[in-house]
């Protein structure tokens, strides 16, 4: 490759990384937390942490009876039951109607596994916030709403994909640089280093997160952008083109085939029970219900088969019947983006590679502006790459922070359950811009680092203890005889706190070559005060 | 369209064409790339051969691949103008293709 090309590809690389890199840690950052949801939900809620009864409850009865009760006479729109696993140890129903106004509304009931008692429901929090913040920003309403979010996740998803391509063809030693680490060189090798070898080991990882959230992201613009185009703006069209004709509703009234009767359904090929069951038409003569069975750790979201929801006859010509190669590499996609297809270890290393993609992606930021700061690199006043130093360090090292303090929020907050989103997102904002603030007053990036992490690994130990204090739990007794997922969580936020904060424990305070020049000062001049790095 | 509209969307062509004038790489990289995509993707769509459930399905999975393909183009390619010129002649023809087809049904 000539040096003009490599040139123009390293700019490429170094600009998509600038413009975009801090997009991509938050996603990336919040995408590796956002791989424990399910685990992180029964944490949350007390009332997960239920076991599964041997004898479920019969349940037709009560569902369709709160059914009616909520519907009101209305033809409910959408209509879900679901059955008890091990991370929702209880039923839940779910119906969607459309009020006076014509807008959706969703509503929920969980039931007790054993006896069919109704359980208090809970606002949404901490692991919603996390998961949302991850696949959409949890973009305003007013800006586009979540549409709107989860294109822009999705176009950083492209630019990562350019950041991997253009860095990849930048490494013109690959073999060589898979191996070197100098750890007792320049502040700005070291980082190089890390960059480059995280980067090479971690390369098919990253492609592969890369490229599915990308698709996961670009199909909420690239639908009703296709159906503007080749349907001419009639975005049904494209759906029954792509999903197939729909069976409309008759209008008749008609008995429903009873959930307790669809709990017993089996895959053909399968031992896994019913998950959930969607409700076309319910209530009507022509009603479809399509049953999901969680897949055994395969590589696809969900399998499952349509029946009569009258007969309870199954469906021949279903589009669970027709499912070609297409189908089966989509459906691969989400359960590859989140790792949901093997297990907690498999989880684990999703979140450690994900981890070493934030640090790779943070990195990136920090010698971009190293090179500027103390190198020969860049036209701009000292000032704009100081202001940038400082807005990335708080921004990177907030978000730990932010993550910690919402798990010790869940616990504490005492306000009314409908508020409690709202309370998170303020508590998550409020954390994550303090660090920010914090590293301008402070003027020494090295140190904001050290005491910042130090303080989230604090915050995610006192998260355990807060929760065994306050749930009645203590994490060993759950370990023991009560909830592991629960306890799992426990004991997960303890180990990774005291990782942090021994991680922190050994960051320098200051950066090395200015901490020199400051000892060869103070040994001239005994009686000087020490200045922060960073103020000079 | 109404008037307020179309000065919008000539005002937003003047401008899109000094920056490409200005900067052909990095416009070709933000806003020529994209086009490109969205246009041969539609363009495919309606004529590829092939059930038209299993091409949108297989164009949804490409899309993201297209579209960093035409971005590393930019810088790729030794003549800033050439790849401008490429896509945003891709982004016409497709486009020509797209508005004279018969919309699917």
């Amino acid at each position: 490759m000539d040096r003009a090309r490599h040139l123009r590809n390293y700019d490429l690389h170094s600009w998509t990384g600038l413009a975009l890199g801090f997009f991509v840690y938050v996603v990336v950052f919040t995408g590796s937390v956002a791989v424990f949801h399910h685990e992180i939900l029964t944490w949350e809620d007390p009332a997960k942490r239920l076991t599964v009864a041997e004898e479920p409850a019969q349940m037709n009865e009560i569902f369709t009876e709160w059914l009616a009760a909520r519907a009101g006479g209305e033809a409910p729109e959408f209509v879900r039951f679901s059955y008890p696993t091990s991370y929702e140890p209880y039923f839940v129903g779910g119906m969607t109607i459309k009020d006076e106004n014509g807008k959706f509304e969703y509503t929920e009931q969980r039931w007790d596994s054993a006896t069919g008692a109704p359980l208090p429901t809970r606002g949404a929090g901490l692991s919603e916030w996390l998961l949302d913040f991850h696949r959409d920003l949890m973009w305003p309403e007013g800006l586009g709403g979540r549409t709107a979010g989860r294109t822009i996740v999705g176009i950083i998803g492209v630019a990562l994909m350019l950041a991997i391509i253009t860095g990849v063809v930048a490494h013109t030693k690959i073999l060589e640089e898979l191996f070197t680490l100098r750890f007792f060189r320049s502040v700005r090798l070291k980082w190089q280093d890390a960059h480059k070898v995280m980067g090479l080991w971690g390369l098919p990882f990253y492609s592969m997160i890369a490229f599915t959230g990308a698709i996961l992201g670009v199909v909420a613009i690239l639908g009703p952008l296709v159906a503007l185009l080749t349907f001419k703006g009639d975005q049904e069209a494209l759906f029954a083109a792509v999903l197939g004709e729909q069976v409309e509703a008759s209008g008749e009234p008609a008995q429903m085939v009873s959930v307790d009767d669809m709990a017993s359904l089996k895959m053909p090929d399968g031992d896994a029970p019913v998950w959930y069951v969607v409700m076309n038409h319910y209530g009507d003569a022509n009603a479809r219900f399509d049953i999901y069975f969680e897949p055994d750790r395969e590589l696809t979201i969900v399998e499952g088969f349509q029946i009569d929801g009258v007969t309870g006859e199954r469906i021949a010509d279903s589009q669970f019947e027709k499912l070609t190669a297409a189908n089966h590499v989509l459906n691969a996609v989400t359960p590859l983006h989140y790792g949901t297809f093997g297990g907690i270890a498999l989880k684990f290393a999703y979140f450690a590679l994900g981890m070493s993609l934030a640090v790779i992606t943070a990195l990136g930021l920090m010698m971009w502006v190293e090179r500027r700061l103390h190198g020969s690199t860049g036209s701009r006043s000292d000032r704009v790459y100081l202001i940038i130093g400082r807005l990335a360090t708080g921004g990177t090292v907030g978000m730990p922070l932010a993550t910690a303090a919402l798990f010790i929020h869940d616990k504490l907050y005492v306000g009314a359950e409908e508020q409690r989103m709202f309370w998170t997102g303020l508590t998550y904002f409020a954390v994550w811009a303090a660090p920010i603030g914090y590293a301008f007053w402070r003027k020494n990036d090295y140190a904001v680092t050290r005491e910042t992490l130090a303080l989230s690994g604090g915050a995610l130990c006192a998260a355990a203890f807060i929760n065994a204090a306050i749930t009645d739990y203590s994490f060993l007794s759950l370990l023991g005889d009560g909830h592991k997922i629960a306890g799992f969580v426990d004991v997960s936020l303890l180990v990774v706190g005291a990782l942090t904060l021994a991680f922190s424990l050994r960051l320098p305070e200051r950066r090395a070559a200015e901490a020199r020049k400051t000892r060869v000062r103070t040994q001239a001049e005994p009686e000087r005060k020490i200045t922060p790095v960073a103020a000079e | 369209m109404t008037p307020v509209l179309l000065v919008i969307v000539c005002l937003a062509l003047v401008c899109l064409a000094a920056a490409t004038w200005k900067a052909p790489r990095l416009s070709s990289a933000i806003v020529w790339a994209l086009t490109a995509t969205i246009f041969s993707s539609a363009a495919l769509l309606v004529h590829a051969p092939g059930p038209f459930a299993q091409k949108a399905l297989w164009i949804t999975l490409a899309v993201p691949v297209i579209w960093v393909g035409f971005q590393f183009w930019t810088y790729w390619d030794g003549k800033p103008w050439r790849p401008a010129a490429g896509l945003i002649a891709i982004t016409c023809l497709c486009g020509g293709i797209v508005f004279l087809s018969e919309p699917l049904t």
